[in-house]
């Protein structure tokens, strides 16, 4: 299992306008921030 | 957790506030002309690859595996069969010791995951069908296991920031309901923290866990296909 073959060559990167990469920037944050915002404020109030 | 692009995937500068939004990740390089953000491949550890390797092969060796179902989450019961100190002991028990020492014993042991299996108690490892051992962890993992989908998450964040934050963060969301389930569904009392139990050691309490566990399951099979292109594409971009 050494020499696995990957298929995937990247001579074009995937380009993202700044509006695109933003929006996944925030919905990154949104989608963590119910989970991790009360655990840090429990946390940071010990 | 700061989000990350992963590797492959450029961010254009084309506002005038772009650059300001950019992730505070120390592995960013702007390029030459100023268009565009990316992760500098060249800058990945060396000393990551192999390792890397092996997460990859076991990330597709796991995906391609049958799922079972039927250990019930008995892997908690076995880590406080008679014990005399439990593992987490500052959380109440709902039963006896005599009593979890009675179910444990009315069912199969079925755990397939070392990393739930090497806290067994001395006294419940013989009771575990399958034998397991960090050299044959790869070979046992499957699927179906709670634990194996928790690990989708450890396993993309220990390539943070070459991981993108999109997989982290659904990553992260199934390990923290598939922890909840794996508490509710183990012996400890976690009713003051508003989880009530999911009683395995009833038949309604099984149905309840499997039901669970399924949905769990068919959650983690396309975060984990989407995590093993990335961790190609990292591969095929570092080694």
């Amino acid at each position: 299992m050494n020499n696995i073959k990957t298929a995937i060559t990247l001579d074009e990167p995937e380009l993202l306008s700044s509006s695109e990469w933003k929006m996944r920037k925030q919905v990154h944050e949104e989608k963590l921030s119910p989970i991790l915002d009360p655990y840090l404020k429990d946390v940071l109030n010990k | 957790m700061r989000w990350s692009p992963g590797v492959g995937t450029h961010l254009k500068l084309d506002g005038s506030t772009a650059y300001s939004y950019l992730p505070e990740i120390s592995e960013i390089e702007i390029n030459s002309d100023g268009s565009s953000a990316y992760l500098d491949t060249s800058l990945f550890p060396e000393k990551l690859q192999k390792s890397t390797r092996w997460i990859y092969e076991l990330l597709t060796k796991t995906n391609t595996s049958k799922p079972f179902f039927g250990c019930m989450g008995m892997h908690e019961w076995a880590m406080v069969y008679k014990a005399g100190q439990v593992r987490h002991n500052q959380v109440p028990l709902r039963l006896p010791d005599e009593e979890i020492a009675e179910i444990v014993e009315s069912r199969p042991l079925l755990c397939t995951h070392f990393d739930a299996f090497r806290f067994f108690t001395d006294e419940a490892k013989p009771l575990n069908k399958n034998h397991l051992s960090r050299e044959s962890f790869q070979n046992n993992e499957q699927p179906g296991c709670i634990h194996t989908n928790m690990d989708i998450y450890k396993w993309a964040y220990k390539r943070y920031p070459w991981i993108s934050g999109d997989i982290i963060a659904d990553a992260f969301l199934l390990a923290a309901d598939a922890r909840t389930i794996d508490m509710k569904a183990s012996p400890y009392d976690l009713s003051d923290r508003g989880l009530e139990p999911i009683r395995i050691e009833t038949e309604s309490g099984r149905k309840e866990y499997l039901y669970h566990q399924t949905a769990i399951w068919e959650r983690g099979l396309p975060i984990r296909n989407r995590l093993i292109e990335e961790f190609e594409k990292l591969i095929s971009l570092t080694e």
